[in-house]
């Protein structure tokens, strides 16, 4: 050992003798540059902002694992959360497949959120220098070979970690290691004004039968308490809640994003406590206090809606991810979709005076590559070996048919999108701007496309086109994520608007989508507000003309000229009850464009699989407006 | 004495000797109090509660037991060949040599790699320009006309999400908001007056290019954490290279 040792200075003694041989080089180099540039002052000093009372739309990425999430690395993951923020920046990482991954337009903040159980510790047991790699259920880990000796490996881990001997591999130290090195790597990277991390991590509880409750937990500030509080503590949320206030009354200021609700089997929204009993109003402050957003859309699926729970809207069959997550079992539908439980929480306020689902709508992709989730025409999905080739995410047929003559591999990765985007609406790109935003709700969720979204509620917001649109929208009115109150002789006004991403396709039309209560059950409605293409909603269908546009499944090209890059207006709502309780949220949609299934089949010459569909309408979804009634409704009906 | 042949049987029999005098010692094997100390935590971590005096001992004489198998094991070569420990033994040399001393607080160590890698912490080319937004080319005389007579720009054209005016951007943050074809024109205006249209995937722009601002370097006390972090990163790479170039040097490597 020390042999080795004595190397080192020397090794490094030549490499910086090497470096000194450039660097001369370099200087007369840089020298010439600035001499030839014009004579402009430097702007070095002050930094340059985009400081902006109206605010900025900023995009980002809150649910991202890396090698330090136990079940990432055994997958084949061992990008840092150093790479992964470098990643986020624009820099590309090499997939563990042999590809490399980069983003066409670097993202604005960014928040490494690995699974805080077992931190660090399958990487630990792949080291042989800790404790842990001698433990016998790490046998094999430094060996890990292709996707399927990998998945075995995890089984057997899965099934130590499930028995009563789990406790031998909580290795303190690889814990705190790998939980300072996380909130060293989010400080690192912090450039304010460009882009910001987050110190986070990630709950992942879990029902007996893979009843979904997980979360990620984010932290505001540049320190976070000395260990997350995981499912070891406890797999009851509201125990993570309580954990929360605490550590809130000491400092950390954090909150909660659930996800996967369409694979919690219910669990995520039902109308009981974790113990069974019926909610209240302190369960919805704790609830509220801890967790105002829910991610809508990620590579597991879309939570907005289910076509069984929406019948009448004709885009809720949308990237829907029918199973628990992380098994083949069904996922219940009720309680398990965003638009239901907003709709059960105004019902709730209606009938009890709380509301525990009284929550903003942000999207994050759950990547376990740290590197986001690609787009549909390139998509590497999210776990590591198992799914980064088309074959094994079952978009191309099999070389061989399956014995039971399924062309396909038999997986649940078919179910996954290429999704999940969070957007803010803040001042300027720093943690505490865009932090705030999360805690105001004004923010949107989207399934991967960069559409901005605005939205207001107010009795008296400006025309469209207004010089000072946005500043009177902010003095009159409210933005998403807030609360109106009726008043009985004036109509709300709603501005929504929205604007294209400049790489994805056009918009189609703009939508609201509307719950109110009425006789005590909540009742939606889908409004079509603008259409493209000089589209005029019809008043009755409340539908915009279909604009034609169409995709070209042999290439994936899309109609030229369709679609707008814009589409706003100053919306009223026909069926506006002054008396009603009711929220409203905006989804946006654009114009079809192939899913990376079928980009998948077109590159890999076969047609496009016929169980899945072969194009999508991308989408973005505000947070709602709630709009409390004029008066209480009870008065009413007794009159 | 220049007899060599002497020599030889005066040094062999030293060496014979000693060699005879150091196998008839049996092989060390040492419970140190740090290893102990290792067990009990290890223990503590992994049941909660500290090591009674039965239990450590017990866990002593486990960890003799293994250690006494694995020094046999290590006699009798059954390390060599055996990939499991090659590839554990490659490992372990690769941690070795990653631990490299912190010299961050050697300026000079920063300062040179700053230099070195200076195209690292250049600015790139940046712009700044205002835009005035329009939908249909048709409009674009009634701007024209009313910017020529004295209106501002500010209320001219159409609302849209788009910056109206955009401060020290380089071409990579235009281009994701504005797109590609809008940045291609925007370089090959000129400072100075209300030029366009120009048109985008959003529709059609006049755009007044206000300053273009050099490539420049942010000198060193701007951003010195970051290239401390990146200095001690390539610190690590690179003595992993160089450790790996200088023990090439006492290798023959022969691809067959």
């Amino acid at each position: 050992m020390s042999i080795d040792r004595s190397l080192l200075p020397v090794s490094l003694f030549f490499f910086l003798i090497l470096s000194l041989g450039g660097c001369g080089d370099a200087n007369k180099e840089h020298e010439e540059k600035s001499s030839s540039s014009e004579t402009e002052a430097s702007t070095i000093l002050p930094v340059t902002s985009d400081l902006n009372s109206n605010r900025n739309a900023y995009f980002g990425d809150l649910h991202v694992h890396t090698m330090y999430s136990f079940d990432a690395f055994i997958f084949g993951t061992t990008a840092s959360p150093d790479d992964a923020y470098e990643f986020a920046r624009g820099k590309a990482l090499r997939h563990p497949g042999g590809f490399d991954m980069q983003l066409k337009v670097p993202l604005d903040f960014y928040g490494v959120s690995d699974h805080g159980f077992y931190l660090g510790a399958l990487r630990a047991m792949a080291d042989p220098s800790t404790n842990l790699s001698k433990h016998e259920v790490a046998k094999g880990m430094d060996e890990l070979g292709d996707s399927v000796s990998r998945r075995k490996q995890f089984g057997k881990i899965l099934q130590f970690l499930q028995s009563d001997r789990s406790d031998e591999i909580l290795d303190a130290e690889v814990f705190k290691n790998a939980w300072d090195d996380i909130i060293a790597a989010a400080n690192r990277h912090y450039d304010p004004g460009k882009f910001t991390t987050f110190i986070a991590y990630e709950y992942t509880a879990s029902g007996p039968e893979f009843e979904n409750l997980h979360r990620n937990v984010i932290f505001k500030g540049d320190s976070a308490p000395n260990l997350p509080f995981t499912r070891i503590d406890s797999t009851n949320p509201e125990d993570l809640w309580e954990w929360m206030d605490e550590k809130r009354r000491n400092g950390y200021e954090s909150l909660a994003i659930p996800h996967n609700s369409n694979g919690s089997n219910g669990e995520m929204f039902k109308l009981l406590d974790f113990s069974g009993n019926p909610l209240s109003s302190n369960y919805a402050d704790l609830r509220m206090r801890n967790e105002p957003l829910v991610e809508i859309s990620q590579v597991k699926g879309t939570s907005d809606t289910h076509p069984a729970l929406s019948p009448n809207d004709e885009w809720a069959d949308f990237e829907i991810m029918p199973t628990r997550v992380a098994s083949r079992l069904l996922s219940d539908i009720n309680g398990s979709y965003v638009r239901e439980a907003l709709m059960n929480g105004i019902e709730l306020q209606q009938k009890k005076g709380f509301n525990p689902y009284k929550f903003g709508v942000i999207g994050s992709s759950d990547t376990h590559n740290a590197t986001y989730a690609g787009d549909e025409d390139n998509y590497w999905s999210k776990v590591g070996l198992n799914d980064d080739e088309p074959v094994e995410r079952g978009s191309v047929p099999l070389p061989e048919p399956r014995e039971d003559g399924g062309l396909y591999a038999d997986t649940y990765y078919s179910t996954w999108s290429a999704a999940g985007l969070a957007g803010v609406w803040a001042e300027e790109n720093t943690r505490d701007a865009i932090y705030e935003a999360f805690r105001r709700k004004e923010t949107f969720g989207t399934s991967g496309t960069r559409i901005k979204v605005r939205f207001f509620a107010g009795h008296d917001l400006p025309e469209l086109d207004d010089v000072a649109l946005l500043t009177k929208a902010y003095e009159r009115g409210i933005p998403m994520g807030g609360d109106l109150i009726a008043v009985l002789d004036a109509e709300p006004e709603f501005l929504v608007w929205a604007a294209r991403d400049v790489n994805g396709a056009p918009l189609q039309r703009l939508q609201v989508i509307k719950a109110t209560v009425r006789d005590g059950k909540s009742v939606e409605t889908v409004f079509d507000v603008a259409c493209a293409d000089g589209g005029e909603v019809d008043s009755q269908t409340h539908r915009c003309p279909d604009n034609g546009a169409s995709v070209n499944l042999d290439d994936c090209t899309i109609s030229a000229d369709l679609g707008a890059a814009e589409l706003k207006t100053i919306w009223q709502d026909p069926d506006y009850d002054a008396s009603e309780r009711a929220f409203y949220y905006v989804r946006v949609l654009e114009n079809p464009t192939c899913r990376w299934s079928t980009w998948d089949a077109i590159r890999s010459g076969v047609p496009p699989r016929e169980d899945l569909h072969a194009t999508i309408q991308e989408r973005a979804w505000s947070s709602p407006i709630w709009i409390s009634p004029a008066e209480p409704a009870s008065l009413k009906s007794r009159e | 004495m220049r007899e060599p042949l002497v020599w030889f049987f005066i040094i062999g029999g030293l060496l014979f000797a000693a060699d005879h005098y150091l196998s008839d010692q049996p092989d060390q094997v040492v419970a140190t109090t740090a290893q102990k100390d290792r067990l009990s935590k290890l223990w503590e971590t992994q049941t909660g509660k500290p090591a009674t005096d039965s239990e450590l001992e017990s866990l002593v004489e486990n960890w003799v037991k293994q250690e006494v198998f694995y020094q046999e094991a290590l006699r009798l070569g059954l390390d060599k060949g055996d990939s499991i420990v090659r590839r554990r033994l490659i490992q372990k040399l690769g941690f070795l040599v990653e631990e490299v001393e912190d010299k961050s607080d050697e300026q000079d160590s920063v300062k040179l790699y700053y230099e070195r890698h200076i195209e690292k912490y250049t600015l790139p080319v940046r712009y700044s320009f205002s835009q005035i937004f329009f939908n249909r080319q048709s409009q674009l005389a009634d701007i024209r006309s009313k910017l020529d007579s004295g209106v501002s720009w500010r209320e001219l054209g159409e609302n849209s999400m788009l910056t109206v005016s955009v401060t020290s951007r380089s071409e990579r943050e235009i281009t994701a908001s504005f797109g590609k074809l809008f940045t291609n024109q925007l370089f090959t205006l000129v400072r100075g007056d209300w030029v366009g249209p120009i048109r985008s995937s959003f529709g059609f722009h006049l755009v007044k290019l206000e300053r273009i601002l050099p490539s420049e370097v942010t000198p060193l006390a701007y951003i010195e954490k970051r290239v401390v972090a990146d200095y001690q990163q390539s610190m690590r790479e690179a003595a992993i290279d160089a450790y790996y170039n200088e023990l090439l040097v006492k290798y023959d490597v022969i691809y067959e």
